[in-house]
């Protein structure tokens, strides 16, 4: 029991650490939370967008994008990645619409490989990728530009929020998608943005050209780029003040299948870039070791939660066996009781101060939470929805040893 | 864009320091205030146990009669079973300090200081009272015999309802090291889970716990 009260405590101090960590950036940097750099340099801008069986959601993606309003977008290049539906047909229609647009066809081979095709032949100075699913705020491309005036800077994107948020479901990605952006935001206050993902990033193309484009292999291509930019110590920058919207997954089963691949291109990062753990900066010290402990605490905790449930089960087992064979009650109402121990006042205090920092990322980000049916999807988003994480964690292990890279 | 402020690992760190050290603190003093109160429900016991033995003892000098101190042993032993509840809920929760499982240690040889109070008025009155001595083992991890405890516990608790005027109930932990209770049980000849009827029949199985019932109905039929 001893050894569980330490886990406890541990998982609470890690907890409470980071939580006092975002609050401490969010403090430090309220007031330039929201600005993005003035545009002064007009880079000139290759939008790539990668696209598999998208028949339904092209033509708004292409839409989205050259309505932004950014002046110097040299091309949009879809990589029609061995569509077997209407893609590529919807595309060459668009084209008539659209002269900067462009199809680039080719069997299918992923996502990553399409877009090192499209860089291949990208003209732009800055490289924007936007997932065929997705759909960049008019203003995205150009507040996204404006971070390219520092030369360090290698990488930027902004918050993606969910485009259909109508069910319940859709609702508590909603929630999470927020406070992923704002916490995404923060990280940048120790260089630390650990993803530029697919939704829409913009690229410096040199850079790519420099790190080899995406890895292909990585079922999360945009975290392993991520992550290689901030090895060779290129920054990534993050604008609060424009959105990317996105198809969220209407079903929980494929709402699990898309966490799954996530899960398991963050594995194969690890994997990869294991040698740097603990060493070579920000990416070494921190987003590395993040992601190890996250991974580890996830597997531990799953593994307690298992133990713990088994041994109740059997222990009920023999409690009812007995007292079937005693003629004695079940259930009786002097075991219900509860007295409060430490580990339960701390965990309260923990999940307050969660909640706090989860009411005012959504305020932040001029989400409305002060309903009774918004705080009701807030606790269901702590209690319930980040707890399936440990789940998703072994499964996306288990694909892997498995070798089962399926969508 | 933000201005890098790498020291804010090192802030946060100190910041979670106190948050949580003033949680460990503050857990301390939690379960320290609850350990006084055991001391100080065990020291009005430990009181009312002296009076009882006195009262035993007056007993045998023929100046006192069966029936009040028969009441006033089973209002003592009912009172130490109620601060038992507390002290096991309190263990439940505590997490930092074994101070509870001295207390525990404590309350163990009040009550086996009853139980042989409680063999001495039965010797002078007869089977007026019985006594039901409850022998567990204290903090078991064998999934089996805590759930073989928790149905003799729960069988005790509702026997204790439905036959409280005539039953004083001791439950006694067996393992703690109490050399004088080690002399008793082996007496006995007891080496797990059991319960005692008037030191004359010995439970160890949960099918076995309806002759506890039908035994005490017997005796107070026999009474009427």
């Amino acid at each position: 029991m001893e050894f569980l009260l330490y886990i406890y405590l541990g998982y609470m101090f890690i907890s409470l650490y980071f939580l006092s960590f975002y609050f401490l950036l969010y403090l430090r940097n309220r007031k330039s939370l929201f600005e993005s750099p003035k545009l002064k340099k007009h880079f000139s801008v290759s939008i790539l967008v990668p696209a598999y069986n998208e028949e339904d959601v092209i033509e708004e993606t292409v839409d989205s994008i050259f309505h932004s309003d950014y002046d110097n977008i040299l091309e949009v290049i879809v990589i029609n990645d061995g569509s077997k539906d209407r893609t590529a047909e919807i595309v060459k229609k668009l084209m008539k619409r659209y002269p900067k647009l462009k199809l680039l066809n080719k069997s299918n081979s992923g996502k990553a490989d399409s877009l090192n095709k499209g860089i291949d032949i990208s003209k732009g100075e800055l490289v924007a990728v936007v997932d065929s699913d997705s759909f960049p705020n008019k203003d995205a491309i150009r507040k996204l530009v404006g971070f390219f005036e520092d030369e360090e800077v290698g990488a930027a994107t902004c918050p993606i929020h969910a485009r259909n948020n109508k069910r319940f479901f859709e609702k508590l990605q909603a929630i999470e998608y927020v406070v992923i952006g704002l916490t995404r935001k923060l990280l940048e206050g120790v260089d630390a943005i650990y993803v530029t993902p697919g939704p829409l990033a913009l690229y410096r193309k040199e850079t790519l050209i420099e790190l080899g484009g995406f890895d292909s292999k990585n079922l999360t291509e945009d975290i392993e780029l991520t992550w290689h930019l901030a090895l060779k110590n290129w920054k990534r920058r993050m604008c609060l003040s424009t959105r990317v919207t996105t198809v969220v997954p209407k079903t929980y089963k494929a709402w699990f299948k898309q966490r799954q691949r996530w899960s398991m291109g963050g594995l194969q990062s690890i994997l990869k870039y294991r040698k740097n753990f603990m060493k070579k900066g920000i990416f070494g010290y921190f987003i590395l070791p993040f992601f190890v402990l996250s991974s580890f605490l996830g597997l531990l905790g799953l593994s307690i939660f298992s133990y713990l449930l088994i041994t109740r089960v059997l222990k009920e087992y023999f409690f009812i066996k007995f007292s079937f064979l005693a003629d004695t009650a079940i259930i009786s109402t002097n075991q219900f009781y509860f007295t409060p121990s430490v580990l339960n006042y701390l965990g309260i205090v923990l999940f307050i101060f969660g909640a706090i920092f989860t009411i005012l990322v959504l305020a932040l980000m001029n989400q409305e939470v002060l309903g009774k049916r918004n705080i009701f999807k807030i606790l269901v988003y702590l209690v319930l929805y980040l707890t399936m994480y440990p789940f998703i964690q072994v499964t996306a292990m288990y694909k892997l040893i498995k070798k089962d890279m399926s969508w | 864009m933000l201005i890098s402020q790498k020291n804010i690992f090192w802030e946060a760190a100190v910041i979670t320091l106190f948050i949580f050290g003033l949680g460990i603190l503050l857990g301390i003093f939690i379960e320290n205030s609850r350990g006084d109160k055991i001391s100080d429900l065990y020291l009005i016991s430990e009181v009312n146990l002296l009076d009882v033995q006195i009262q035993t003892e007056i007993l045998n000098l023929d100046y006192a009669d069966c029936q009040e101190i028969v009441e006033k042993n089973i209002e003592f032993a009912d009172k130490v079973y109620n601060d038992a509840k507390v002290l096991e809920r309190y263990e439940g929760a505590s997490r930092f300090k074994d101070l509870l499982v001295q207390q525990h240690k404590r309350y163990d040889l009040l009550r086996t200081l009853l139980w042989i109070n409680s063999i001495k008025i039965k010797e002078k009155c007869g089977n007026s009272l019985h006594t039901l001595v409850y022998l567990y083992d204290y903090q078991i991890d064998d999934l089996q015999e805590k759930s073989k405890q928790e149905v003799f516990s729960r069988f005790l608790e509702e026997l204790k309802r439905d036959s409280g005027d005539t039953i004083i109930l001791i439950p006694i932990a067996k393992n703690l090291n109490i050399s004088s209770l080690d002399i008793l049980i082996k007496n006995f000849g007891i080496n797990q889970t059991s319960i005692i009827l008037d030191e004359n029949l010995t439970i160890t199985n949960p099918t076995e716990l309806y002759k506890i019932s039908n035994g005490i109905k017997k005796t107070n039929k026999i009474s009427l």
